[in-house]
């Protein structure tokens, strides 16, 4: 990455928990929000808190982006990477990179984590949603009847 | 990092980040200028002096977000509220004053405007405080205790605390159980585009963020979508589905495919009519997931597919509704009024002439006959009354009239085949057939042998002005005609099973004045 028009080499991103990675730019190229202050910059290195990012998951995003700058690997092994990678996610680490991937303004880790979450909760329950979600319903009694009733009332 | 206060905390700096960020959900440019402040001021690149007048200026008018900016602000530097003081002043420590004060009890009482019990406890705890019955501790404790969920207060609060007895967030909970743990709206909605229509419906039962959200994005995506293809499968799994030309996406519904045994008809104010083996005519509006069924015992309901002709209008500002459904077969015209729960058949038989489509404008049911005359169904006669025009073209049998209302005129289309030879306009004041040379700004959406609807002004919709699409059923694609130059333009889609495809437009929402319905 010696000679680019760009002088940055080397970027330094601290997570919420303190941990580093020091990443290559082509690494960060999808991150918007950290791409606004390396734009700004005019140094070799470059240091940006994450404090909306924990460190656990900005290792998994800085994985995927490795995986997809890369322009020796093949669009099926890409897909292989994307597949495995969502497969070992829980529920609650997709929503948690769903909001990394928010906080950081990528859009196309964006979709893909919202693409993933939307199958998950595909054809579910409302409770099971919830669920998923850790969102307490703050309907009350009655309202949640009348929501049944909408839902029963639907096309019967 | 010697700016900024040794006790802030990972937590505190993730729920004001986070509050802001909620804040300016619509901004999100104030929010990006906000984590550069941020940035600069913690690599030291601009100095507290420099924060402070960006972070007065980014925030104007959330005085809440900018007391909350203090947990980055080194004391002495610490943001006051009203911002109008001087940096002399500042640097001397000058605390907030008594108008801040009042200022901040005003926000407390209107935030606690339905629980005065909890602005009364507040006040309380500012007594004891005064009097010392309790310390500085106690007091962040109380009003943490009371200000939950109330994290704008909580910030609030701080600017009146020395930096030691400020309240600490201790958790990402504490900021979660303000909002019950929310995506933001945006990421909801990405998530939202995903899901099929059923899954949409679910999605708003969750809680009353969601329910507020569902009710805002499926608006603005209905109005985006105008209109959706309705497809109907006829293989062994029989099922509906929609087709977004706009986002090229299938969306599906296992609630509406209950009814995929039902013959389909056609769709009228956005509501799909069918006829089921019941005698019965059954009205399903997949938008709103409402179902009518009329019980028929006049006549026997034919149940193939697209047998009727229909055309399905409310009463002004009421329930009440009117279906007129023509028998392809048969030509009879049969018109049911919800109001007294009754089918007319009109005289239509041994005419010389058939009734070949109808449209509502302004609030009155006109009708096309084979012949180009035009006339007015009434509602309490079970009449036709003519209308006398001039200049009425002269068609063949092979012609297939429309009347299409569109931007509150009556237009009449003349196909041949799926060929659009001529398009009217009825001018009401001279009684005359009007041949336009050009539709202006305006698409025509046909599907051969059924209705034909117009779209102004749809480029909105990614459509071309001055052009026909035409669902050809025989060949089943859709394909564009412009007036000028006849040129295909939509995706063939590929034809492996039979389906069907109609458009489905939700509007016009047709409306009859009631006085007819009556």
């Amino acid at each position: 990455m010696a000679a680019e028009k760009s002088s940055i080499k080397i970027i330094t991103l601290i997570a919420a928990d303190g941990s580093v990675f020091e990443v290559e730019p082509n690494i960060v190229k999808e991150m918007k929000t950290v791409q606004s202050y390396i734009d700004e910059l005019d140094q070799n290195t470059v240091s940006i808190p994450l404090p909306n990012v924990f460190g656990n998951d900005l290792a998994m995003i800085i994985e995927y982006c490795k995986k997809h700058a890369s322009e020796e690997e093949t669009k099926e092994a890409k897909e292989e990477f994307d597949f495995e990678f969502v497969k070992r996610m829980k529920s609650d680490d997709k929503l948690r990179l769903l909001q990394a991937a928010s906080y950081l303004n990528m859009e196309s880790f964006l979709q893909f984590m919202a693409k993933a979450i939307a199958a998950e909760i595909e054809n579910q329950s409302v409770e099971f949603v919830r669920d998923y979600f850790q969102i307490e319903s703050d309907f009350t009694p009655e309202e949640e009847a009348e929501l049944r009733k909408e839902n029963e009332w639907a096309f019967k | 990092m010697n700016s900024s206060k040794g006790n802030l905390s990972i937590e505190d700096a993730i729920a004001y980040v986070t509050s802001v960020k909620v804040r300016f959900q619509e901004k999100r440019e104030n929010y990006d200028q906000f984590l550069k402040v941020l940035c600069d001021f913690r690599a030291e690149r601009i100095d507290a002096r420099g924060v402070k007048s960006r972070v007065n200026e980014l925030f104007k008018g959330h005085n809440d977000l900018i007391l909350g900016f203090n947990i980055f602000m080194p004391t002495e530097y610490e943001i006051k509220l009203p911002l109008d003081l001087d940096d002399e002043q500042l640097q001397q420590g000058h605390g907030l004053g008594s108008d801040d004060a009042l200022a901040f009890l005003r926000v407390v009482k209107d935030v606690f405007k339905d629980e005065m019990g909890k602005y009364d406890e507040f006040l309380k705890v500012l007594r004891d405080f005064r009097n010392r019955v309790i310390d500085r501790r106690d007091v962040a404790e109380r009003v943490k205790e009371m200000f939950k969920g109330h994290l704008d207060l909580i910030f609030g609060f701080n600017a009146f605390l020395p930096k030691d007895y400020q309240i600490t967030l201790t958790s990402q909970l504490d900021c979660h159980e303000t909002d019950n743990c929310q995506l933001p709206w945006d990421v909801l909605g990405i998530i939202l585009r995903r899901l099929d229509f059923d899954d949409l419906f679910q999605f708003a039962g969750v809680c009353k963020n969601w329910r507020a959200f569902h009710k805002i994005y499926w608006t603005s995506f209905l109005a985006s979508q105008e209109p959706l293809v309705f497809k109907k499968l006829f293989n062994d799994k029989k099922s509906f589905s929609f087709i977004s030309i706009t986002d090229q996406k299938v969306y599906h519904s296992k609630t509406i495919n209950c009814f995929s045994d039902f013959a389909y008809s056609g769709c009228s104010s956005g509501y799909l009519i069918m006829t089921e083996s019941r005698n019965s005519f059954m009205l399903l509006n997949p938008f709103t997931r409402r179902k009518k069924v009329i019980n028929t015992s006049a006549f026997q309901v034919n149940c193939s597919d697209l047998a009727y002709h229909v055309l399905l209008a409310f009463g002004k500002d009421s329930e009440e509704f009117v279906l007129v459904a023509l028998c392809k077969n048969s030509n009879s015209l049969h018109v049911y009024q919800s109001q007294n729960f009754g089918w007319v058949t009109y005289s239509t038989m041994g005419k010389p002439w058939m009734v070949v489509d109808f449209v509502v404008l302004h609030n009155t049911i006109y009708v096309v006959t084979d012949k180009a005359t035009i006339g007015v169904l009434n509602l309490n006669s079970a009449n036709i009354n003519f209308l006398q025009l001039k200049g009425t073209p002269s068609v063949t049998s092979s012609s297939h009239l429309r009347l299409v209302s569109c931007n509150g005129q009556l237009l009449v289309t003349h196909f041949k085949s799926e060929v659009l030879l001529n398009v009217y306009n009825i001018d009401f004041s001279t009684m005359n057939y009007v041949k336009l040379e050009t539709l202006g700004d305006v698409a025509l959406f046909y599907a051969s042998g059924r209705n034909c609807y117009a779209l102004s002004n749809p480029g909105r919709w990614g459509y071309e002005s001055n052009s026909v699409y035409v669902i050809n059923f025989s060949s089943i694609k859709c394909r564009v005609y412009s007036r000028d130059d006849n040129t295909d333009g939509l995706p063939v889609t590929p034809r492996t099973t039979p389906y069907l495809l109609d458009w489905c437009f939700r509007y016009p929402h047709f409306e009859v004045d009631s006085s007819h319905v009556e």
